[in-house]
């Protein structure tokens, strides 16, 4: 009887402990991306449940922008470029796809994502540099045409002469009066107002790397990197200025 | 009574272990109710992509404080030091997170962590920055006052590129590769050349951030010991 009862009371305590685990948030290990889904107004965005009325306005507006360009596509671009607006809406930037689906683009594919770049909020900092990071990646792909890459080129030093986003909150407005705290976080957030940018001139110099270590070296390419890198020195946005500089006494070139 | 109270406390100790080994696994965040659903769910996704995080090796300094360069060892980490999620604007319009060392081992989110729009890898680095500041048996790991003068690798002034404030003499720098700007730049690092599922854009991410955190790091010694660790020369 007293062993019945003691196997009793250690199970009911097990089952306790179990119920006590399962009523916490786990978060799982697994990350396997959502499946693709086609833009709609019903789709969940994350960090957009309390929008006020103008953002839920704007981010209507963008959609709408997003969909007509997305239309402007054939079939296998269209799908490229919903992965890409998946990707913006679940703020997952580890998504596999980004280095198969992403990877190779083509010449309509990249003017669509020009277009999208033009009509992306300059508060969007990752959504903009993301699109650079896509371009300039592969500008610099073995398959990519001279043609192709000037247009490129044309972007990216497009992106390098934008004049500085003064806020993440928004970008025409100077940052507020700093506090203790702003100075405790202002690196993080310096470097993503500078995001594009930044991403441009890594990922020129990442190319420039590419296309000197090729057999033989893609020298056409590498020297306009290199005037590309030469002209964002006179950006007036100091930390891009002082970013080019950086890169351009790093290759000696300076 | 005596043999009921030793099941009983054997129980106990059952069910604990068998959930302290699910914990390393898991992250056991308890949100106070006024939190926002659209950010705890933006930082339930951003732990679990940490989570999934894949490597073979590590740098010494990364092995030293976080272990292995994997989820486990990341959400491990974690779960040791933060228990609750609060919302505040940690006093800074800017701010992404905080961390008030009167209260324990709790987070403090502002509504920047879903409404700017970081890159995954900077939102996670700020959140294991202000982690590293539950640390009550470490001195909440206090920042360090920056030097005066403060420059960067360029000679030029270290100041806030909007408001042009200088950082000299301000309480946000480290002398240690271990506090938090230290330790985030570890992670940071680690993440972007030695993540094994991470794809491209988030290494360069972590690097591009590592290299920006680097700068906080004003004692000489730590600084090369970071640098060593990195395996990056001191032109970079």
């Amino acid at each position: 009887m007293k062993k019945i009862v003691a196997t009793t009371v250690l199970l009911g305590i097990a089952g306790i402990g179990v119920w006590v685990f399962k009523t916490r948030t786990p978060v799982s290990l697994s990350a396997d991306p959502a499946p693709l889904e086609p833009l709609s107004s019903a789709t969940p965005d994350i960090g957009s449940a309390e929008a006020t009325p103008a953002e839920a306005e704007e981010s209507k507006t963008a959609e709408t922008q997003s969909n007509s360009i997305q239309r402007s596509l054939k079939a296998p671009d269209q799908r490229k470029f919903l992965i890409l607006e998946e990707i913006f809406r679940t703020k997952n930037d580890n998504d596999p796809r980004f280095d198969t689906d992403l990877k190779e683009l083509s010449p309509d594919l990249k003017r669509a994502l020009r277009e999208k770049y033009a009509a992306t909020a300059p508060e969007k900092r990752n959504e903009r540099g993301t699109v650079v990071f896509l371009i300039a990646r592969s500008m610099c792909l073995p398959s990519s045409e001279q043609a192709q890459q000037v247009q490129d080129l044309e972007f990216l030093k497009s992106v390098l002469q934008e004049k500085p986003c003064l806020s993440l909150k928004d970008c025409s407005k100077d940052a507020p009066a700093p506090t203790e705290e702003e100075v405790h976080v202002a690196g993080i957030t310096e470097t993503t107002a500078n995001y594009p940018q930044l991403t441009a001139l890594r990922q020129s110099l990442e190319c420039y790397r590419k296309a000197m270590g090729q057999t033989p070296p893609q020298k056409w390419l590498a020297d306009q990197i290199i005037e590309l890198l030469q002209s964002a020195r006179g950006s007036r946005n100091q930390k891009v200025a002082d970013e080019a500089q950086m890169i351009l006494r790093y290759l000696g070139k300076s | 009574m005596k043999s009921l109270s030793v099941i009983v406390l054997v129980a106990a100790i059952i069910s604990q272990s068998a959930f302290a080994q699910a914990g390393r696994k898991k992250v056991d965040l308890k949100f106070d109710p006024n939190v926002q659903p659209s950010l705890k769910t933006q930082m339930l996704e951003d732990l679990k992509f940490m989570g999934s995080i894949q490597s073979t090796s590590a740098t010494p300094l990364h092995t030293r404080v976080f272990g292995a360069v994997n989820g486990e060892a990341y959400l491990s980490w974690f779960s040791k030091r933060v228990f609750k999620v609060g919302v505040s604007d940690c006093g800074s319009p800017t701010a992404v997170a905080c961390v008030m060392p009167i209260y324990a081992n709790k987070i403090w989110m502002t509504k920047n962590y879903t409404q700017f729009d970081h890159p995954q890898i900077a939102r996670l680095s700020v959140v294991y920055h202000e982690a590293r500041h539950t640390e009550r048996e470490n001195g909440n790991w206090s920042h360090a006052t920056c030097p005066t003068p403060f420059k960067n690798a360029q000679g030029q002034d270290m100041r806030s590129i909007w408001t042009g404030a200088l950082l000299q003499g301000q309480a946000a720098c480290d002398i240690t590769p271990f506090g938090s700007y230290g330790s985030a730049t570890i992670l940071l690092r680690n993440v972007g050349t030695k993540c094994s599922n991470c794809n491209e854009k988030v290494r360069a991410d972590a690097n591009l951030y590592a290299m920006d955190q680097l700068q906080r790091v004003t004692d000489k010694n730590a600084l090369a010991q970071m640098k060593a660790d990195f395996g990056i020369n001191s032109r970079r």
